[in-house]
């Protein structure tokens, strides 16, 4: 594979993060336009731990994830008094804040002779974990699905657990949801911090595969990116995000001739699916169905 | 077991119960009836957490539970069944159990205990796995009260259990009812089928513009002309004479 290839699968498996951090909240009925927030912060948090600190990678993710989180939960236990829109609106607001004080922060120390550290609107160079080490794209690509994998499989057990349909019923009715003795208030605040560490370990090996982040990637459209993944690949399961990460970032990518159309493409598909299939391609009727008939061929292999 | 005492509740200032008071004793059936609007729904949903007191108390074995959110009421023991048959459409019947047993009950309907399903919800049981959508009115009704008790209660409130099936299914429900009585259940019932409720219940309160007008046992309030009149659709024995009727040209 050559490099071009290499950097886009390793795009597609890192912006597979925040698409299912953003599907994780959509299951539980919250729209938040601020995902891309706890992406950027867990970038800027893993960064510095490996570049500044010098700490190893696994210890930078999970730092990274870990800010995330708590910084998810606490802007969570905030705003989650705030239902639809206003949840929606209060999401975007924090992270604007957020960027905003990226852009602005300025630490720096000194490492190894050089100055490290981010500088404000200039971004945070030198995250330079993978050169330092010769880690080679590929080793690196490897991780990110390694990773993304890991997340997957949890996704997928905590969906056919009793969580997963608590977490749907939050989606559906919260009110009838409070109605079963569920403790409405305590299953979002860890659906938010569960959605947090997901787009932060997003964010800390974006930090690292780029070795340079800075205060504009994490703006607004990357936050709706996030969630158009989910609502074109579909809300039925965790798979959902991941076909809507491919269709953007893998099929409009490899038609490169429209390049400059890209996003009237992307607009226009989700404006048609969005009417055509409201919960996605594969929403829970499509995979209840494909369920039934894994399970019938089983019985009949059996 | 639950007294509730001059209960009002009211939505952004407009008053649905002006001042209720009521009691339900243990393995009792007590109905409430009246007509629309009279506020019944509103004594559930302040029963239930849903909606705050606005004055008065709610008494559960003689600990306040007024104002109380409504997942710490279920945790008590109390559950409403919603009225509309409210259940969880995109999950599977299963699914839509599993997520309300939280609390491990007397009643645990999941795939477990299938003999516990069959033997109440014997139309549940083969479906577990279909999606609640595709379930009939009947079927979805029975979807709801089955959850109702998959956090264990040891009292119901069901808000128009009946409301919209067809007479056999209503039937089907009642009978479920005064099953789940039998099983060790105190169940408060609001309904609009009077005739049947009172065939059921121990006792009732009749309930007009959010006050009690009436209460009693059913039998004695089934003896008891102006219910028997406003509630049941019978005229008042004075209008049920023959000779006028015949008199009316056609």
């Amino acid at each position: 594979m050559d490099d071009y290839v290499i950097t886009v699968l390793s795009n597609i498996g890192m912006i597979s993060f925040i698409a299912l951090s953003a599907y994780l909240l959509l299951l539980t009925g919250e729209i938040s336009f601020g995902q891309q927030a706890y992406f950027g912060l867990s970038a800027y948090a893993a960064g510095a731990a490996t570049a500044m600190f010098q700490m190893p990678i696994w210890a930078g993710i999970l730092v990274g994830a870990c800010a995330a989180g708590i910084i998810a939960m606490v802007v969570g236990a905030l705003t989650l008094q705030l239902s639809g829109l206003y949840f929606s609106v209060a999401t975007l607001a924090f992270a604007e804040m957020a960027r905003l004080i990226l852009l602005i922060v300025e630490i720096q120390v000194e490492v190894d002779g050089e100055m490290v550290g981010p500088e404000g609107a200039n971004g945070f160079h030198g995250i330079r974990w993978m050169f330092e080490r010769d880690i080679s794209l590929t080793e690196f690509m490897l991780l990110i699905y390694g990773l993304l994998a890991l997340t997957v499989i949890c996704l997928l057990l905590v969906e056919r657990s009793r969580l997963g349909s608590v977490l749907r019923m939050l989606g559906s009715d919260d009110l009838l949801a409070e109605m079963q003795g569920l403790n409405t208030v305590r299953y979002r605040i860890l659906a938010v911090g569960a959605a947090g560490v997901i787009a932060g370990v997003g964010g800390a090996l974006y930090a690292h595969f780029t070795t340079y982040v800075e205060p504009q990637f994490f703006n607004v459209m990357l936050g709706v990116h996030a969630l158009a993944y989910g609502l074109i690949g579909g809300l039925g399961t965790a798979f959902g995000p991941l076909i809507g990460v491919a269709i953007d970032v893998g099929f409009l990518e490899a038609i490169r001739f429209i390049q400059g159309y890209r996003m009237i493409v992307f607009g226009g598909l989700v404006a048609i699916l969005l009417i055509f299939m409201p919960r996605g391609i594969l929403d829970e009727e499509r995979v209840h169905r494909l369920k039934a008939v894994f399970s019938r061929r089983n019985h009949a292999r059996a | 077991m639950l007294e509730v005492r001059r209960l009002g509740v009211s939505y952004g200032g407009i008053r649905a119960v002006e001042e209720v008071s009521l009691e339900v004793r243990p393995g009792e059936i007590v109905s409430i009836i009246g007509a629309n609007g009279a506020g019944k729904t509103s004594i559930l949903n302040a029963i239930s957490g849903i909606v705050p007191p606005e004055k008065g108390d709610i008494l559960f074995e003689g600990e306040s539970i007024g104002g109380l959110p409504s997942h710490a009421v279920v945790a008590r023991g109390i559950v409403q069944v919603p009225e509309g048959r409210m259940i969880f459409g995109t999950l599977s019947v299963e699914e839509n159990l599993q997520a309300a047993a939280h609390q491990s009950g007397r009643f645990v309907l999941r795939r477990h205990d299938r003999p516990g399903l069959q033997r109440l919800f014997p139309a549940l049981a083969d479906k577990l796995d279909s999606p609640a959508a595709g379930l009939s009115g009947g079927e979805a009704q029975m979807l709801a009260l089955a959850r109702g008790l998959e956090s264990g209660p040891r009292m119901l409130l069901l808000d128009e259990p009946s409301l919209g099936l067809s007479p056999k299914l209503a039937e089907e429900v009642f009978g479920l009812i005064s099953r789940l009585r039998d099983e060790g259940l105190t169940i408060l019932l609001v309904e609009q089928n009077v005739r049947r409720t009172m065939a059921l219940a121990d006792r009732a309160y009749v309930l007009e513009s959010g006050r009690i007008t009436l209460h009693g046992t059913a039998a004695e309030l089934m003896s008891d002309e102006r219910l028997v009149s406003n509630y049941l659709g019978i005229p008042a024995p004075e209008s049920l004479n023959p000779s006028s009727e015949e008199a009316q040209p056609c």
